[in-house]
């Protein structure tokens, strides 16, 4: 379909587009203020919400979405809407006083355990999560490289080979995070966001015009008649079990929307007012939807004009559909969507990419080197070493993509599940005094060891995900609290700060 | 942390229209029509319910008008 000098050219095109937004931010912030961390920020909402949401699309919404509603169905789709709907509360109780702790530390956290710490007082702790959160970074980053060198490879009918995308995607991705840093990341997802958001809805229209004549009852008919199974539970490939139903929309509401490192830091440390913070709130559900709802409509469509699919290739199928009936109703606009797939499918995975690339480095120089080997580098070394880690991370990332599981799906479900353990002890820390930090420990390690058992031993990962060693780890947080005790001090410095940053950002009228 | 009364109520009403939403062997496998019922019967109520908690929460916490909110790097 596309020739390799596209691809290439294509590449090239968005790789300036990357380093002048880089370029641009980093000469903005040289004027307001010198010796800026590159893991550090504070944004308005327009870029807080996108960034947010540019984030959790990755390589969602052109690869394993549309595969996964080939593969679920309707029933797939309403198990991801009742997730959806609980971003705003998990926020209000949790990141939202996640950021006004930060704020009231002076906006100093750079990774997800910094917060944790300053409420267990544990080094030992916090060395633990860093390496969880490190270990969920590499799957998500690899399966972002894999998504956007399996479309090199469909588009250009392997005239481009997966390895050299991998290669060259991963460098693209490095070089850019080394450059730019956080702020940027988060500006170029705002610019791309929105267009890339337009780009999957002109997929679904393109694609029932030329399918069933712009007739979305006929798509639905066609499907109806030939794979009913879409239309019910559990799925045309009965895989939205009832388990499944609960256990994956589950994960993704406290894994994917909170607990991932990268996510995480966007809901509770870069919100520049609490103004915004809630505007991420009332906005993240209705446009998630609206986007999700896209990527479902594409899994629909393909479906009614091909049922036979292969497990793998149907995370493929939008450059499928393209390839198999656009090129044939009009081989220009076929040629011009397969690039607009690519660039997109490009563009919001390597935004999360660099997400997760930016705050895994920070994870390595503040939780690893800074507080756990105590290597003290000077200030004005800090942006280099930050660069360094950044490149061995994402080659790191680029040597697990060369080798890939089947789906994008699983790389990225694994991440999300490996996380969700931690989410108990966020909760009981902010609200339960006597939560301790050898519970907080024990629970680290008990619901991490769970998640493991769960996808390598009871072969159950596919159903449940994260959910069991999330249990798990509440349980183990409860019982070893009441079992153990730890010295009142450590922790009434957090509670006091609660209670300072609760006055100062709240009217609570009541 | 403090919680009020009305985040409680919020809490429980999310927690138990999720519940429902959830309640293994609803809606039987293989039909679609009852499918969609329950999708409809508990995934509005949720968001409603969220939407209108959040509003009244919001209202119980009231921000205050504060220049400094964030001392982060900006």
């Amino acid at each position: 379909m596309l020739s390799s000098t596209t691809i290439w050219i294509t590449f090239a095109i968005y790789m300036c587009f990357l380093l002048g937004v880089a370029y641009y931010v980093t000469q903005k912030e040289k004027q307001q203020k010198e010796g800026k961390s590159l893991l550090k920020t504070s944004v308005a909402w327009p870029i807080l919400v996108m960034t947010y949401i540019a984030s959790l699309m990755s390589t969602w919404v052109f690869f394993a979405g549309p595969g996964a509603y080939y593969r679920g169905g309707m029933g797939y789709w309403l198990s991801e809407i009742s997730y959806i709907a609980l971003f705003p509360i998990i926020a209000h109780f949790t990141m939202n006083k996640v950021w006004m702790i930060n704020q009231e530390k002076g906006g100093n956290y750079v990774t997800p355990a910094d917060f944790y710490f300053e409420r267990f007082k544990s080094p030992a702790l916090r060395t633990i999560l860093g390496l969880i959160f490190l270990a969920a970074s590499f799957p998500y980053i690899s399966s972002v490289l894999v998504a956007i060198s399996q479309a090199a490879e469909y588009a250009t009918g392997g005239a481009i080979s997966y390895q050299m995308a991998v290669i060259v995607v991963g460098m693209i991705m490095t070089i850019f995070v080394c450059v730019g840093g956080v702020k940027s990341a988060a500006t170029a997802d705002t610019v791309q966001g929105l267009l890339f958001i337009g780009l999957l809805w002109f997929i679904v229209i393109a694609c029932l015009i030329v399918g069933f004549g712009g007739s979305f009852t006929t798509a639905v008919d066609t499907l109806w008649t030939n794979s009913p199974g879409f239309f019910s539970y559990p799925g045309p490939s009965g895989w939205v079990t009832y388990g499944s139903r609960f256990g994956y929309p589950f994960s993704c509401a406290i894994g994917w929307t909170i607990m991932l490192p990268h996510v995480f830091v966007r809901a509770g440390y870069f919100g520049d007012n609490l103004k915004s913070q809630r505007k991420l709130s009332y906005i993240t559900p209705v446009l998630q939807t609206f986007v999700w709802t896209g990527t479902m409509l594409i899994g629909l469509i393909g479906l009614a004009l091909v049922s036979n699919l292969a497990a793998s290739d149907t995370e493929l199928i939008i450059p499928y559909m393209i390839n198999n009936f656009v090129t044939a109703f009009n081989p220009t606009l076929a040629v011009m969507m397969m690039i607009g797939f690519f660039v997109g499918a490009t563009a919001v995975g390597l935004s999360t990419a660099n997400a997760f690339l930016t705050v895994a480095s920070g994870i390595v120089s503040s939780d690893l080197i800074k507080n756990t080997f105590k290597i003290n580098v000077p200030a004005e070394k800090e942006t280099f070493v930050n660069r360094i880690i950044i490149a061995v991370l994402g080659i790191g990332s680029l040597l697990i993509a060369i080798n890939p599981p089947d789906l994008i799906f699983t790389l990225i479900m694994f991440s999300i599940s490996i996380v969700m353990p931690l989410f108990p002890i966020l909760v009981l820390g902010l609200y339960w005094k006597k939560a301790t930090k050898q519970a907080a420990i024990v629970s680290t390690l008990v619901g991490t060891v769970l998640v493991l058992l769960t996808y390598f031993v009871w072969n159950l990962g596919g159903t449940w995900y994260g959910a069991i060693g999330l249990f798990g780890s509440a349980i183990a947080m409860v019982v070893v609290s009441l079992f153990t005790q730890q010295d009142e001090s450590d922790s009434k410095e957090f509670y006091e700060i609660c209670t300072r940053a609760n006055n100062r950002f709240y009217d609570v009228q009541e | 942390m403090r919680v009020t009364k009305t985040e409680k109520i919020w809490l429980v009403v999310v927690t138990v229209l999720y519940i429902l939403y959830n309640f293994p062997g609803l809606p039987a496998y293989d039909e679609p029509v009852p499918m969609l019922i329950h999708g409809g019967l508990t995934l509005i109520p949720l968001w409603i319910a969220v939407y209108v908690g959040m509003h009244k929460v919001y209202k119980v916490y009231k921000l205050r008008d504060s220049k400094t909110d964030s001392e982060g790097d900006k």
